[in-house]
């Protein structure tokens, strides 16, 4: 377990489930939030906190599944099913749709609190990802449109000299701008920026 | 009248005839001249035969009958009066005229004469005329009376025997009905001890009509059926009632039971006949046989329909078991994990053991519901909290409306009287009912999906239980009542058509109707007091 904080939030309309759930977990030293439908559950204010979500299939008011597809489009944490059907066709539904673990009541502790680790390590490793981008999203914004022209050059490997020339400027403008890109991009090397670049999605400039 | 051949017919009507035309006059007189004068003077119209003295009188009257007697009071051996007498004691000679001649004068002895039952009184002297038109008037008025006697005595006897032969027809006919009736026929005494049976009764009972004399009939009657035949027939006695009808079990003389149907009254009794309990008894343990069987087919149906209807709703019952069971098992873990901690966290690990046995016991509960579901019992009415069997109702379908996507609304009128109906039949009945509407939903799109169960009190004595669903609803209410009639493609058609059995059987009604809006309200009428009926 880590320092930092993490959560798993269960939804499941059966306060029994609800009730052994919260003492399971607790017992694991987990924090829990539980929720008896859907609608509380997407109402809710949530810890900024790696998490998992651990989701019953047959739900009152919106189905697992259903939550599952709307949850797909938000920065959701990973979901591990719970259901007391567990027919094929909707686990199979699950798992296609990005679902953690697909478990049938009455599940083991071990299976269930290594699917919610999993889903934690998963979502702390998302986090990550999603602040890095962040922040290189940062980055890139605070380019000039003079030089975000002029990384398209460099990333294709253009020597300063020819970019000058397809630019119309100097060699040594271009010098500037591309000690520029370095900097704001935070990049110690022209392999680094290549990579950032290409995670930034930036299309190197075609041969001219 | 002796007809002895065709050929003599004629000479023996003629012979009568004279007979008839020449009537017999007996002459008594001790007087030989008197005897002879008037024997001369009757003879011209009469066969006559006098005599002297009484005791021959007698004696020729005995041997021939004479249609008239001619006497003389004084006469040696035995007088008029004493030959009068004589004749008046024999019964066939009372009718026979008896005309007394005296020479004594005087009221008195004409008097005496008549009183002791002498026909006329004849004083001598006395003119031949008056002699001879005195004879022929007693003679005459002894033909009409013995014509009007005979007359009489024919017709009495014609009416008897006209009598006699309608009675012994009426006998005969009776007799025929009862030896040859396809039904029994018993009749009792008061008492209940067979004083007559007919063949059929004895054919269906075992007994022959001997055996029977020593038999009460409730010997023969089932146990069981004692004490109501017993009341019956105290009440027909005490004439509270003309009559009563009885189904009920004989047994029989090789020891099988039979069943029969008994039409039961008083035979008025006559100066002959004391007042006796006449039964007319039909068999009909074919016709109770049929109707167990029949029975017994359509609760096997219900039984199995509703199984099917269950098995459709597995997964729901499924999961109410399951949910309890999952709760258990991580309850379960959680404990250990709390008594493995280091330190132990104790209290947790009791609170998740406690959890343990209430979710335990929820499980017990769903499982004790559903096999109470399942379960084929006799049926058993007894005063039902209506209200209560629909919340346990729901509380089996639980989470299943909403699962659904069924929203739904409960409205019990407080304080319901209760009713008088079999547990499991009412939950099978309200459980398909909410069912099918559940099913009428589920292809339900654009619209909040509504399903509401209300109770609610009625006039005259009555219960309504409404269940409303604003689904697809029916294409024709009353057809959907029909068994083998349904809309769905796996369905076996029989839910409503039992659901209308079980209505029945408990006196109620069940109708459908379609709302104005979307779906269909059906109508469960349930009596409050159990209908009165043996």
């Amino acid at each position: 377990m880590t320092v930092d904080r993490q959560v798993v939030f269960v939804v499941d309309d059966d306060s029994r489930v609800r009730e052994a759930l919260s003492s399971l977990l607790a017992s694991a030293g987990l924090e829990v939030a539980v929720f008896a439908s859907a609608t509380e559950f997407l109402n809710a204010d949530k810890p900024d906190a790696p998490a998992c979500l651990v989701l019953d299939l047959e739900l009152p008011d919106i189905n697992g599944l259903e939550l599952q597809k709307e949850l797909a489009e938000r920065e959701a944490p990973p979901i591990v099913f719970i259901t007391g059907h567990g027919d094929i066709p909707s686990s199979v539904k699950a798992m296609k749709a990005g679902a953690v673990e697909f478990l049938a009541k009455p599940f083991g502790d071990d299976e269930l609190l290594r699917a919610i680790e999993a889903s934690i390590a998963l979502d702390r490793a998302e986090r990550q990802k999603r602040s890095e981008r962040a922040s290189l999203d940062e980055r890139y914004e605070r380019l000039t449109p003079r030089e975000r022209e002029v990384l398209t050059f460099v990333v294709a490997g253009f020597a300063n000299k020819v970019t000058a020339v397809e630019l119309g400027t100097s060699e040594i403008t271009i010098g500037v701008h591309r000690g520029q890109i370095m900097r704001k991009m935070g990049a110690r090397s022209l392999a680094e920026l290549v990579r950032l670049a290409d995670k930034l999605g930036i299309v190197p400039r075609e041969s001219v | 009248m002796p007809d002895t051949s065709p050929d003599g017919h004629d000479e023996a009507r003629l012979q009568n005839e004279t007979a008839k035309s020449r009537p017999r006059i007996l002459v008594v007189d001790d007087n030989a001249d008197m005897r002879q004068y008037v024997a001369r003077l009757l003879s011209e119209r009469y066969e006559v035969e006098a005599v002297a003295d009484g005791q021959t009188a007698l004696t020729a009257v005995h041997q021939q009958r004479p249609d008239l007697v001619l006497s003389d009071v004084m006469l040696p051996r035995l007088d008029g009066f004493g030959l009068l007498r004589a004749l008046r004691h024999d019964p066939s000679l009372k009718t026979l005229p008896v005309i007394l001649l005296s020479a004594r004068a005087g009221e008195e002895s004409r008097v005496e004469g008549l009183e002791r039952g002498a026909d006329d009184y004849l004083i001598k002297p006395f003119s031949a005329r008056e002699l001879s038109a005195r004879v022929q008037a007693h003679l005459d008025l002894a033909h009409l009376r013995q014509e009007s006697h005979a007359l009489k005595v024919r017709h009495i006897s014609e009416d008897r025997k006209r009598a006699e032969a309608r009675l012994r027809e009426s006998e005969e006919r009776w007799r025929a009905v009862f030896d040859n009736s396809a039904v029994g026929i018993a009749l009792t005494d008061l008492n209940g001890r067979f004083l007559a049976t007919n063949s059929a009764y004895q054919r269906m009972v075992g007994y022959s009509a001997d055996e029977f004399q020593a038999l009460h009939f409730i010997d023969i009657t089932h146990e069981d059926d004692r004490d109501r035949n017993r009341v019956l027939i105290t009440e027909l006695i005490e004439g509270t009632r003309d009559q009563f009808q009885i189904e009920k079990r004989y047994w029989r003389k090789d020891g099988t039971l039979i069943w029969v149907r008994n039409s039961v009254s008083l035979a008025p009794g006559s100066e002959n006949m004391p007042v006796a309990i006449m039964a007319i008894v039909e068999d009909i343990t074919a016709r109770k046989r049929t109707e167990e069987t029949l029975r017994r087919t359509q609760a096997e149906l219900a039984h199995v329909t509703w199984a099917a209807r269950l098995g459709e709703m597995t997964a729901s019952i499924a999961h109410e078991v399951n949910q309890p069971l999952a709760a258990v098992v991580t309850n379960g873990h959680a404990c250990v994990r709390w008594l493995s901690a280091s330190p132990p966290n104790l209290s947790k690990a009791v609170e998740a053991a406690e959890r343990i046995v209430k979710d335990g016991k929820d499980a017990g509960e769903v499982v004790r519901r559903v096999r109470a579901l399942f379960k084929r019992t006799a049926v058993e009415k007894a005063p039902l909290d209506l209200g209560a069997v629909i919340e346990e109702v729901l509380r089996l379908l639980d989470g299943y409306p909403a699962r659904r996507h069924v929203s739904l609304d409960l409205v019990l009128t407080p304080d319901l009287p209760p009713v008088f109906a079999d547990r499991v039949q009412l939950q099978q009945l309200v459980m398909n009912l909410m069912l099918n509407a559940l099913e009428a939903l589920e292809p339900v799109t654009g619209r909040p999906k509504r399903l509401s169960v209300r109770a609610t009190y009625a006039e005259a004595n009555q219960v309504l239980v409404q269940i409303c669903d604003n689904g697809i609803g029916l294409d024709d209410p009353v057809a959907a009542f029909q068994p083998f009639v349904t809309t769905k493609p796996e369905g076996l058609g029989l839910g409503l058509a039992i659901c209308r059995s079980i209505v029945a059987a408990h006196g109620g009604s069940l109708s459908a109707e379609r709302n104005t809006g979307f779906g269909t309200t059906f109508t469960v009428t349930l009596p409050l007091r159990p209908e009165v009926s043996q």
